[in-house]
């Protein structure tokens, strides 16, 4: 029994001494090459059980004070509610019971030893304790299942049977009928629906464990005992699509909001208060999603479901120098961790000479999208993400004809003389509207107001499309944890108009957001 | 000079700059010599190189 959190060799070595399967048939470099999933994976459920704990905690709390309390006046008359000499002590009590219900101790003795200003630590490790050493178990669970499913042990062994791996205090009812039942191993409705279901703790996925502090293990049966008892072995094929994280999600239907935005904060690696910190984090952290009443873990074969990918959408034209190219592919890399693209469609990507223009963005005035230029001179990451920023508010969020309606149009912005051309933006439709309230309350905006430049050049510095662009490209340096984009956005919020400092870009931040979250095409938001 | 002049003489230096007229630092000089202080000078040229869109007219009528 994994009693404390172990370095990953011994976990491995410690299970590996429990196997089931015999050793010669246990591959141990299958299921050390998942470090990186097992960790995410812990990760995933540690956070999603704190906040669990923590929703709990906060309904346990409310409903007891307002047991343990009673309505007495103050000695300025007023009605207050205060804790009850009598009751304090049930209310301790109460606290107590929940806390070795939650196995924040191990039992009732643990509060004799606690130092009660450590109580917190100790919380964390025990919870983290049973977290850290199931997320192993399905880790091992999964090296065992991944390798029933090659070819020639699944012909071998097609089916398992349902065995009790070892004693559990109180054994999940379903479970107990179920022992020593036999299934082919492809049977998913049966191990990973029924099992492993959600709604009796289990994990939703066909390896063990089937739930926290579950017993339950598998057992290989051969293929002329599947055959005795009436199993269709010749029907079974190796599933290969499946991932140690595949559907890993968590039901947050019950969760107080604001600790379901803490828990996606935590999550993305995106709780810091500063910019340039939380882009290093977000750069570890995970690719959720928020899907309302679940959240959902990003990976391979469960890919985020709204968005496609447009790594392949900026089509290189004659010319492009590698290391232009480098640059246009660490963009489209940062902006793939952040978002998926929508309705875009392929663009040429150009390499100009031009000292002046670091980038430009090409469109017909019937609203078709020509090309992205970048200056081999001058084009940075920055540029790139900059020009795309014009490309998805002029391709993805445009309104319908590339027009909006002229009253509203007109109401919101004034008598704008190009309106036609303004209006193919849809940062100027309503779905834009906080991230205009929180850009032109914002200080970088204040900055270009006051400068002393030409009116014209200053009227279109402050354009919404424009100022959209700029808060992109910062935005996707912010979210994605690009080093060098970070570095640069500073570096232009330092000498030049038009960029953000890390407090002030914060209300931005949150618009552009919302806008990506609304439209489902969020990756990590 | 009054203010709608020195917007008129700043225009002329953004615009010539931009037309590759003059050089950056050459832009920056003659904005200072228009009295904007060298940081706006050089922080407002800067900013303006991202402006960076280009309209095209509809092909359909010829011009570009």
């Amino acid at each position: 029994m994994i009693t404390r959190p172990v370095p990953f060799e011994q976990a491995v070595t410690m299970l590996e001494q429990r196997a089931i399967v015999p050793a010669s048939e246990w591959n141990a470099a299958l299921w050390r090459s998942k470090r990186e999933e097992v960790a995410q994976r812990s990760f995933f459920s540690a956070n999603v059980e704190n906040m669990r704990f923590l929703n709990r905690a906060k309904k346990f709390i409310s409903d007891t004070l307002e047991l343990a309390t009673k309505e007495v006046i103050d000695p300025d008359g007023k009605t207050v509610r205060m804790l009850s000499g009598g009751d304090r002590a049930t209310f301790v009590r109460r606290m107590r019971e929940f806390m070795i219900q939650e196995s924040m101790v191990s039992g009732e003795e643990e509060f004799f030893d606690v130092d009660q200003k450590e109580i917190t630590d100790l919380r964390s490790e025990n919870r983290l304790r049973l977290i850290y050493e199931t997320n192993l178990r399905q880790a091992y669970g999964f090296g065992q299942w991944k390798q029933g499913q090659s070819p020639a042990i699944l012909k071998r062994f097609p089916a398992q049977r349902f065995v009790r791996d070892r004693i559990v205090r109180v054994k999940r009812p379903r479970h107990a009928l179920s022992e020593g039942e036999v299934r082919l191993k492809s049977d998913i409705e049966y191990w990973g629906n029924y099992q492993n279901d959600p709604k009796i703790g289990g994990f939703g996925v066909p390896w063990a464990p089937f739930g926290f502090n579950s017993g339950m293990g598998l057992q290989d049966v051969d293929r002329e005992e599947a055959i005795a008892l009436g199993l269709p072995v010749e029907k079974i094929k190796p599933d290969t699509k499946r991932g140690l994280n595949s559907k890993l999600g968590a039901l947050v239907k019950t969760a107080d909001p604001d600790l379901k935005r803490k828990l996606l904060l935590k999550l993305r690696g995106y709780e810091a208060p500063d910019a340039a910190e939380r882009g290093r984090r977000a750069a570890q952290g995970l690719q959720v999603e928020d899907k309302g009443d679940t959240i959902q873990l990003i990976t391979e074969d469960s890919p985020a479901s709204g968005g496609s990918n447009f790594a392949d959408k900026l089509i290189n034209k004659k010319g492009v120098t590698k290391r232009v190219d480098a640059i246009k592919q660490r963009t489209l890399g940062a902006i793939e961790k952040v978002h998926g693209d929508g309705p875009l469609e392929q663009i040429e990507f150009i390499q100009t000479r031009s000292k002046r223009y670091r980038g430009k963005y090409v469109y017909l005035k019937s609203g078709e999208a020509l090309e992205i230029q970048l200056s081999g001179i001058s084009g940075t990451e920055i540029t790139t993400a900059h020009e795309i920023g014009h490309w998805i508010d002029h391709q993805a969020f445009n309104p319908k004809d590339h027009k909006y309606d002229a009253k509203e149009f007109f109401k919101l912005f004034g008598d704008i003389k190009d309106y036609k051309l303004r209006s193919s933006w849809g940062s100027y439709g309503p779905e834009f509207a906080e991230f205009r309230k929180a850009y032109v309350e914002s200080e970088g905006y204040s900055r270009i107001e006051q400068a002393t430049a030409p009116r014209g050049y200053k009227k279109y510095l402050l354009s919404m499309h424009e100022g959209w662009a700029r808060a992109y490209s910062q935005w996707i340096a912010e979210q994605s944890g690009d080093e060098i984009m970070i570095a640069e956005a500073r570096k232009r919020n330092d000498n030049e108009l038009g960029h953000w400092s890390d407090e002030d870009f914060a209300p931005i931040s949150k618009a552009i957001t919302n806008i990506f979250t609304k439209r489902g095409w969020m990756r990590k938001s | 000079m009054d203010e709608e002049e020195l917007d008129k003489a700043m225009t002329k230096i953004y615009d010539d700059f931009f037309a590759k007229v003059v050089d950056f630092e050459a832009a920056v000089e003659k904005l200072v010599d228009l009295g904007v202080s060298e940081k706006d000078a050089r922080s407002g040229l800067a900013s303006m190189m991202t402006i960076n869109f280009t309209i095209i007219d509809d092909l359909e009528s010829g011009t570009r």
